[in-house]
């Protein structure tokens, strides 16, 4: 069988899904067998334009991300959106909620005329994506199950149910019950991280977008008895789930 | 079998003494301020009393995840079943539990035998441990006739003082203590009598009450079927699905297959699923055949309290009280929901 | 050997119906016939893509091989779909309750088919057009949305052309070419003349469409317990255990799919 290119792209991000790719230890061997790598900047410096399967990782913020990301749609035949800046516009949309010339001035000082930067957004609010990997950053065994999954031709499997199905099956104490309760995205936001974030005592802030379903009152209610305000609540959505349309 | 009786001393050192020697021992122990089943190094670990593990002992018998087969594709295609047991000792496990366990060996026995389920269950000892206080404010045992475990146990222990009262459930369980056993006498079984008769007197007065009679939920949750009750709850369900996994009696599960990148080798795996989850009953169409918080919440309620207590003579609720404790706006517990209905059939 | 493996089947041949269905005739390696019942389903795997439960469409035979009608709809389906001649996939069953012939013995017999439904009716239909003698008059009614996804369009003109079969069909919306009745399924029920009170009606079809043909049958007499149907539902494992496919107290994949509708109208969750 002949093995299909792929190649790796970055818009506004950490790049730390990418690193993540690249600390696979053993599994990147399988990867490097199973495809052929083309374009992977922070792999190699050989830039091959002929890919079939893109991994894009980023968010738009600059016009000229649009056309790049348009491009490379373009000569791709299956994009995958890599991480949560590329799924949901990720951090990098906090800025959205705050007023731009601001953000401008505090990023780029005196020199903000040179860069022509936008609102940030997912690049399926460009282009067309096939398939996405969530998370920020991604999991590993996930990126995995979904490569293999798209060079089988099958749709990956990514859940649609909540973070508390993982939580609980790991047997983690609620963070709502805890002696000193922390309030948790994990209702309303969709698993297959594992429950990473509340195994170890900190909240989920919903970095792999919400469930297509989350009940938003029963959440909002479950926060004001914890004593949370319409702020604070607010601030939940916008850490990684602004651009959501979380109020349709 | 015959009862007997242990000096607790004797007991524990007994264990401590398999532990030593490799045995993995399995019992509740604190977890912040709940608890967890976790392999132990020592009795001392052992949380006796106090809050309910957050996860169920069904984990040992059908875990959280669990490999069913793996295969190799090539010109032919090779398929591996993974039918695997490891002997364990699961320790200080409450009588809602045990209940709960014994439903689990029935519906995986039931016609088609689920050997993935009872080659673990043939390994595994359980020896349980009487509650003689209410584990937790969301329990109520005693409302489910669950403070005594029917079948299920290898042996159950009761706390008589310096002694463990020992009820025998098992040859297995004979064996395990048949070394430090000692034969009943009148006043270690009037001890017992005298403590559980205590014991019913302070669960009755500290558990919530269940309003309706316990034989007569069935016919409760069916002519309450078309109940506003079902949509108000529902109203506030986030289909999160934790009312579903802390449950001890709750063994629906999802399959799903994976391939290695190489395409060649893969695995199919179940997973614990919940029919609160919203695509519980989603095909591959895109139709959800139970839409609605509600009908969801219904069906779980339903499933413990009318179909499989009618089909197999008890509640599938063992009243441990995870659900109510796990569900964050409070609208899953069976028994808060059944006093409901009651309630508003009566007026 | 446990409940959940497979065994291993060979694809002999796939011939492409419509765009989205495709016929396939498999074999067992073990040579074995499946030795079903019209109505029954197995499950199918894909591996490394999953599994899925399909409806087995050809009538029970002493024969080896046996057919599968397959939509293109999920992974499973489109990986079946793309195999070729010659590919191994895995089956597991025959599993749950099928149509009991000796329930349809010496009666007339209604069938009523709308889309993918045909796919197991058509199992239960040869069986009776197989001994055509032992039933009475067999009515077939058959509706899809176009004329271009009707399925088996030369088994359609075998009956259509026999003497002992009254066959009508119907489409959603018609092209220039269509002559038949356009019109959802029931607008078919008026061309024929069948007695109520000897006739079992067997519907198989979308969920959508039991409740009309249900209503229209018992409008025209027909009592409970002789209308049958086939249900469709998440059957994961088919065995009784993983709880997807359940409607109120009963397992479809072991109390059904197939249903006497006297049993079903009790159940809330099913139609």
């Amino acid at each position: 069988m002949k093995k299909p290119k792929v190649g790796f792209f970055e818009f506004t991000c950490c790049e730390g899904c990418q690193l993540t790719v690249l600390s696979l230890g053993d599994k990147l061997l399988d990867l490097f067998e199973s495809v052929d790598i083309v374009n992977f900047r922070e792999a190699s410096s050989y830039k091959g334009q002929d890919y079939e399967i893109a991994f894009i990782e980023g968010s738009i913020s600059t016009s000229k991300d649009i056309e790049r990301v348009k491009e490379i749609r373009a000569r791709a035949k299956i994009c995958v959106a890599l991480g949560a800046c590329a799924h949901l516009g990720g951090v990098n949309a906090i800025r959205n909620f705050q007023r731009q010339s601001d953000v401008r001035w505090r990023t780029y000082g005196d020199k903000a005329w040179l860069f022509d930067s936008i609102l940030a957004q997912p690049i399926d609010a460009v282009i067309k994506v096939d398939h996405v990997i969530p998370e920020c950053p991604i999991d590993k065994k996930e990126f995995l199950r979904v490569t293999a999954s798209i060079l089988l031709g099958k749709k990956p499997f990514i859940p649609d149910y909540p973070v508390c199905v993982e939580c609980k099956m790991k047997g983690n104490v609620c963070l709502f019950h805890k002696p000193n309760p922390i309030a948790c995205m994990g209702p309303l936001t969709r698993a297959g991280c594992g429950a990473a974030c509340p195994s170890v005592g900190n909240a989920c802030e919903g970095c792999r977008g919400l469930i297509p379903d989350p009940n938003l009152s029963a959440w909002e209610e479950v926060l004001k008895e914890y004593g949370l305000s319409i702020e604070d609540i607010l601030k939940f959505y916008h850490m990684y789930n602004g651009l959501m349309g979380v109020r349709r | 079998m015959k009862n007997c009786v242990v000096a607790k001393r004797e007991l524990l050192d007994l264990i401590d003494r398999r532990i030593g020697e490799g045995k993995e021992v399995v019992a509740p122990v604190k977890q912040e301020n709940q608890a967890n089943f976790k392999r132990i190094k020592s009795t001392r670990e052992i949380l006796w009393e106090g809050p309910q593990t957050v996860i169920p002992p069904k984990a040992f018998l059908f875990p959280q995840e669990e490999e069913l087969m793996e295969y190799e594709v090539n010109d032919e295609i090779k398929v591996k079943v993974k039918v695997e047991g490891k002997p364990i000792i699961l320790l200080g496990i409450h009588p809602c539990d045990i209940n709960g366990t014994a439903l689990l060996d029935k519906v995986f026995a039931e016609n088609n035998l689920d050997e993935h389920y009872l080659k673990k269950r043939e390994f595994v000892t359980i020896i349980g441990s009487e509650c003689l206080v209410p584990c937790s404010p969301e329990s109520y045992c005693y409302r489910k006739e669950s403070v005594l475990p029917l079948e299920g146990f290898d042996l159950f222990l009761t706390d008589i003082g310096d002694n463990f009262f020992v009820e025998v459930g098992s040859k297995k369980g004979k064996s395990l203590i048949s070394e430090i056993a000692r034969k009943t006498t009148p006043s270690d079984t009037k001890k017992l009598k005298k403590i559980r008769r205590v014991r019913d007197n302070l669960f009755d007065e500290e558990q919530r009450k269940l309003k309706p009679k316990l034989e007569d939920l069935p016919k409760l949750l069916r002519e309450n079927y078309d109940s506003p009750v079902w949509d108000e709850h529902g109203a506030r369900c986030f289909s999160c699905g934790s009312c579903n996994m802390v449950c001890p009696t709750c063994y629906c599960f999802d399959v799903r297959d994976y391939m290695e990148l190489n395409l060649k080798r893969g695995t199919r795996s179940r997973f614990w699923d919940g029919c609160l989850l919203t695509d519980f009953t989603k095909v591959a169409s895109g139709e959800i055949f139970r839409e609605g918080r509600g009908a969801r919440l219904r069906h779980r309620t339903n499933r413990k309290d009318w179909y499989l207590f009618e089909k197999w003579e008890r509640s599938f609720c063992t009243g441990c009280g995870r659900c109510g404790k796990a569900c964050l706006t409070k609208i899953v517990d069976p028994l808060d929901i059944e006093n409901e209905l009651y309630d508003r059939w009566k007026k | 050997m446990t409940i959940y493996k497979p065994e291993i089947a060979r694809i002999n041949r796939i011939e492409k119906l419509t765009k989205t269905e495709s016929l396939l005739e498999i074999e067992l390696l073990s040579g074995k016939s499946l030795g079903h019942q019209p109505g029954q389903f197995v499950e199918v795997s894909v591996f490394g893509v999953g599994e899925a439960p399909i409806s087995i469409s050809s009538a029970p035979s002493d024969l080896a091989p046996f057919q599968l009608c397959v939509r293109v709809i999920g992974n499973v389906t489109s990986a079946l779909c793309s195999k070729k001649p010659g590919d191994k996939i895995g089956i597991r069953g025959p599993f749950g309750k099928g149509f009991d012939l000796k329930h349809f013995k010496g009666k007339d017999i209604l069938f009523v088919a709308g889309g993918l439904g045909l796919a197991p009716l058509r199992s239960l239909i040869w069986s009776v057009l197989k001994s055509r003698k032992d039933y009475g008059k067999v009515y077939i009614l058959y509706g899809a949305k176009r004329p271009q996804e009707l399925l088996f369009k030369e088994e359609l003109k075998n009956w259509r052309e026999r003497e002992d079969v009254e066959y009508h069909v119907t489409v959603d919306v018609g092209d220039e070419k269509w002559q038949d009745n356009v019109g959802v399924i029931t607008t078919l029920l008026p061309y024929i003349q069948f007695n109520p009170a000897k006739t079992q009606a067997v519907i198989v079809g979308p969920p959508i469409m039991y409740r009309f043909v249900i209503r229209e049958l018992k409008n025209l007499g027909t009592p409970d317990k002789k209308i049958w149907v086939s249900l469709e539902r998440k059957m994961k494992c088919g065995v009784g255990k993983c709880g997807h496919c359940q409607i109120n107290d009963i397992y479809v994949c072991q109390d059904g799919p197939v249903f006497n509708y006297e049993k079903l109208k009790n159940l809330p969750e099913a139609i």
